[in-house]
Parts: C-alpha cells; structure tokens; sequence
C-alpha cells in the first residue's frame, strides 16, 4: 500500500489514501469544512482517480463532522467510480454520521459497508467463509512470537477446531479480553495449566516460580494483552475494525470459560517446550 | 482483587486513570434495577476498593464483560459463591440447582447482559458511548478474578436476600 496525506493546518483536508489490490481506500479525517472543498477537488481527487481504475473505500471511522458541500465531493466520487465500473463503499461510518446520511437523503446513493472486510466481500475483491482463517491466523503468529520475545519460549500451533457444545477444555490461570468491532463483538481468552504458566514466567522474569502467586498472575493478562494488541495491529490492518477491552486475569485449578454466545468458538492448542496451553477465540455477529 | 501494580503503570504512559462517577453510580442503579425486576429482590453496596483485611466471598463462578468505547475501554465482572448463584438461577428460572455446570453457569452472563443493558442506556446519552465484548463465564473451585490496571479499579460488596457477591469495573480512558 502506498500512503499520502496532507496536513489539517491551514483549512487542508486531513486524509490518506491507501492503495490496497483492487481497491483504493480514502481516509478522512477531522471536520470537513466548506472552505475546505475547494483545495479537496484540486489535489486531492486527481490523485484518486489517477492510474488504473479501482474501487473506492471511503473510511469514515475518524470524521467527526462533514458540511453540506462535502456531499457534492462525495457523490462525485461515487458518480466517477460508477462511471470507470466501479464501485465506492462507506465504511466505519458512525451513527450520527449515518443520520445524516439519511437527513441528507443521499443514504441511498453513499453506499455504507460495515469495515473495509463486509467492503471487500461487497465488492467482491474477497468471498466471505463460514470460519474466516485470516482472523485466527494472526492470534497464532503474535501468540507464538509473543512467547519467544518475551519469554524465549518456542510455540507451535496444532491444528485447530471449532468447539463442541460438549467439549470442555479447563486451565489454572486463563486471561480473558473482550473485542468489540462493528461489525462482531467477542472475546479471546489464554488459557495455561500451572506448570506451563510457571515455566514461562520463570523464563520471562528470569527467577524460578513455583506457584501462582498475586506477583506474576498479571502476567497472565500483560500476555493476553500483547499477542491481543499484536493481533489487533495486524487485522485492523486487513480492515476488521477492532477495539479491545481490558483483559482481566483468572487463577483457580481447572477452571472453565464460557463465552455466552451463539456462533463459534475456535479452539487453538499450543505446544511448547514448556507444556501445553489453548487459546479459545469467540465471535458473535 | 489486585488493586496496584506501578510496572503496568509505567508501561501505559499514554492513559489516564479514572472513574466518572455518573459511571459507577449507573452501574449500581442498573444492577438495583436488574435485581428488583427480575429477581424482586433489594440489593445493597458498599465499596470496598482498597479496604484491607476483608473477608470476601470465596469464588465459585464469575463473569466478565469488556466495555469499549470511543474514549473509555474497561471490563465489568462479577464473582459469586456458589449459594448465591444457585439462589439467583432459582429466583431467575425458578428451577432448584446444586452443582455449577456448563448447562447452568450461562444464567449469570445473562444477568451480567442485562445490568449492561441498563447501564448503557445510562450512561450512553450522557456522553459515553459504551459497547459490550461478549460475556464470558469462568467456574471452577477458589477463583481469584483480577483486572489488569488495577487502579482504575472499582470494586463493590453487593448484598441481598439472595446472598453476597461482588461487582466490578475497571476503566482505562484511552487518548489517541
């Protein structure tokens, strides 16, 4: 992807455009103001349209307010894409923004997809799957770097599956966070047994632990924390739109997490030189 | 709970720590509401945040929900005794049950959903604009719940006719 921007000093349009295969994605940023129209239609559109024709994404996810005149701009995109037999799609647009939209009365022609992925689906650059592989793979790559970085530790993913309404898995300390996008809201919890708990921390802290103590039981969190964050970076980059909560930290022999909802739990095993552990990954439209 | 870590402070230098009241006081309103409509029963608080030397109900389950939100992310939990989730699985869906089990625990994510719900619709028009992760229940024998950034955190007593238990809320304010 290739990226240029212009500052929002002086009345400028704040924006990016980002060049993805087959798609060009527009990032406005801020206020649009009327003033700014003018410079916007200059040098900003001939950079859009220029090169090979590609379908547009308008990410809406940083615009806190759009003028009246920027619906002529935008429906002008949209008009010249349709002319080049392309599409434009909205993504991230908030729901004041969406109301506006509709007040406007160009919610019709604004085409609004949830995040860039429902945008690509739409546009048909990507086919929609029942268990979308691109989400669990970089929970399995930061997992697995997270342990070497942090703890020297060498991982390997097994094989995963969906959960069965009958399969139980149970950990000694699990960390738990909670993802919300707009188009999904879920959670992913980090489950380990005692030992291999103790064995990474050991290595990670570079001091021998024998039990799971107040001390070293957040770092059951601080790890759900990094592979989520590295995760995270690595998806929203693909356009899922993720937000995350705080993860929180459970201790107790073999206990069991559930997640409250209806679509799939993937379960993730790991081994290491260490011991076992699991990763469970929920998601719910 | 574990209420301080000044290493997680460190390695967080772009959040701010703290709680709106309008937040914590929404989240008590809600749960009152919670327990007197559909449980008819009268729920008292009382904070317990940093108080020393308490003796705390043990936990049997727990249930955890991520808060997210444009200017706050968080986690909201709550952690039972056995006999006080088995008195609300009762009150709730009137069926008698002795054993914490898979076919059960979800009842307590549902109550966890609801006292969200209400609380959303709170605090939301008020300038927030929260969403929920998915809850997540925890069961096992002697759990210990804990928040990371601990001292955000908000942590109360709750007591009524159908026993004790705790809630709480931990808030991170997010700057860009």
């Amino acid at each position: 992807m290739t990226t240029s921007s212009l500052e929002t000093r002086s009345k400028k349009p704040a924006y990016q455009i980002l060049r993805g295969e087959g798609y060009l994605t527009l990032k406005l940023s801020g206020a649009l103001d009327p003033e700014m129209v003018k410079i916007f239609e200059d040098e900003v559109l001939p950079e859009l349209f220029q090169g090979a024709p590609s379908h547009i994404v308008v990410n809406c996810e940083n615009l806190s307010s759009l003028s009246k005149p920027w619906f002529r701009i935008l429906l002008g995109i949209v008009h010249k894409t349709k002319q080049l037999n392309k599409e434009t799609r909205f993504i991230l647009v908030s729901q004041t923004m969406k109301t506006l939209f509709r007040t406007e009365g160009v919610d019709k022609a604004l085409k609004i997809s949830i995040n860039l992925r429902e945008a690509l689906v739409d546009l048909g650059l990507v086919t929609k799957k029942a268990l979308d592989v691109d989400f669990i793979n970089p929970f399995l790559d930061s997992t697995i770097h997270v342990l070497k970085v942090q703890a020297l530790v060498e991982s390997k993913a097994q094989k995963f599956f969906i959960k069965k309404e009958k399969d139980r898995f149970s950990g000694d300390i699990s960390g738990v966070i909670g993802i919300v996008s707009e188009s999904f809201n879920g959670s992913v919890v980090v489950s380990f047994p005692e030992a291999t708990f103790l064995k990474i921390m050991s290595k990670m802290m570079g001091e021998n632990f024998t039990s799971i103590t107040k001390e070293i039981s957040d770092g059951a969190a601080e790890i759900t924390n990094i592979i989520f964050g590295q995760s995270k970076l690595v998806l929203n980059e693909k356009g899922y739109g993720i937000k995350t909560a705080l993860p929180s930290v459970v201790t107790g022999r073999d206990h069991s997490v559930l997640s409250l909802t209806t679509g799939p739990v993937v379960v993730v095993p790991f081994e290491t030189e260490v011991g076992p552990f699991f990763i469970e990954i929920c998601l719910s439209t | 709970m574990n209420s301080s870590n000044s290493d997680k402070k460190k390695s967080h230098k772009s959040c701010t720590y703290s709680i709106d009241p309008l937040i914590f006081r929404s989240l008590l309103e809600a749960a009152t509401e919670v327990f007197s409509v559909q449980l008819q029963s009268q729920l008292g608080f009382s904070l317990i945040t940093g108080k020393k030397n308490l003796q705390l109900p043990h936990v049997d389950i727990a249930s955890t929900l991520g808060l997210v939100g444009s200017k706050q992310v968080g986690m909201l939990s709550s952690c039972l005794p056995a006999s006080t989730f088995f008195a609300i699985y009762e009150r709730l869906l009137g069926d008698s049950i002795s054993k914490i089990s898979p076919e059960n625990a979800d009842a307590i994510a549902e109550i966890m959903n609801m006292i969200f719900g209400v609380f959303k619709a709170k605090v939301n028009p008020c300038g927030f604009d929260f969403s929920p992760s998915l809850p997540n229940i925890i069961f096992g024998s002697q759990l210990d719940l804990s928040h990371l950034h601990g001292p955000q955190l908000l942590q109360f007593l709750c007591q009524s006719d159908l026993g004790v238990f705790t809630l709480e809320i931990s808030l991170m304010e997010v700057i860009e």
